[in-house]
């Protein structure tokens, strides 16, 4: 009996360290390999400058879009050579295979000639959008 | 206001899918305890609240009626955000397919086969609970590109 509960108790504990391990990843800022749009380089990215633009790949059952979309919506209004716009994933399949976009939502950071530099996966943050785009994080609302 | 009504029409509250697991990952510790035949019969109540999910809607299934039920009692207020039922429909399906074949293991009298078919679900269910993190959710994702032919 006491075994069963030390595995019961490992199974939920290994789910749930893993869970945090994972969203703790979510929406951190990548630069995109120059030679392939859909490789990124390193784990933690040499600073992401030029950012122009963004664009979010969503799904119409996407979880956690609207949040990303308030945080571009945010980060927008408060910097005024950033835009953004948003394809949806269920039919511009050739956008998701071209850029290999893996999970909704999914942003991909734009410099000035329309080129992917940087991306970002899952959930994410005017601080981290501000983060990328380069404008000071300390002018977003808490 | 009620509650009731605050949750637009075919989309479901949040909190519903993550309480629903907190209970499954209940039901599920409990029976991985006990085992034997109660424990038994405890995978085959989550098989069949599994079941009611995926023929019926997340919303229909007894899990998120009890979750309702405590929405009611304690004033929880409405939905802070919504989602597509979709997604967590195709979760409940995979939660049904593992413990459904846990369960099958289990009355064929491969115990240990069964009870690591139960945990793998315990644990999703748990991750679920506790972070919000719902694997089955995205595999659905994955699984509209891959029908898409990518």
């Amino acid at each position: 009996m006491i075994a069963r509960l030390v595995i019961v108790a490992a199974i939920v504990a290994v789910a749930v360290v893993a869970g945090r391990w994972w969203q703790s990843r979510q929406g951190r800022v990548r630069a995109v390999d120059p030679t392939r749009s859909d490789r990124t380089t390193d784990d933690e990215p040499a600073v992401v400058s030029g950012v122009v633009s963004a664009t979010l790949v969503s799904t119409p059952t996407c979880r956690t879009c609207p949040q990303v979309r308030r945080a571009l919506d945010e980060v927008a209004a408060r910097a005024d050579d950033f835009s953004w716009d948003e394809v949806d994933a269920t039919t511009d399949l050739d956008m998701v295979r071209l850029h290999d976009v893996r999970r909704a939502p999914t942003v991909l950071f734009r410099d000035a000639r329309g080129d992917v530099i940087a991306r970002a996966a899952g959930a994410m943050g005017a601080h981290q959008v501000a983060e990328a785009v380069g404008i000071d994080a300390t002018v977003l609302a808490a | 206001m009620t509650t009731a009504t605050a949750t637009p029409a075919g989309r479901i509250d949040v909190r519903g899918p993550r309480v629903s697991a907190a209970i499954t990952a209940t039901v599920l510790a409990t029976a991985l305890v006990v085992q034997g035949t109660a424990g038994i019969g405890l995978v085959g109540l989550q098989v069949a609240v599994f079941a009611t999910a995926v023929t019926l809607g997340v919303a229909r299934s007894p899990w998120a009626a009890v979750f309702r039920a405590v929405r009611r009692a304690f004033d929880l207020g409405p939905a802070s955000a919504t989602e597509d039922p979709g997604p967590p429909r195709f979760a409940q399906a995979c939660g049904l397919v593992v413990a459904g074949a846990g369960l099958v293991a289990l009355l064929a009298g491969t115990a240990t086969l069964g009870w690591v078919l139960v945990g793998i679900v315990l644990g999703l269910s748990s991750l679920l609970a506790v972070t919000g993190l719902c694997v089955g959710c995205e595999l659905y994702v994955l699984g509209l590109r891959l029908r898409g032919g990518s």
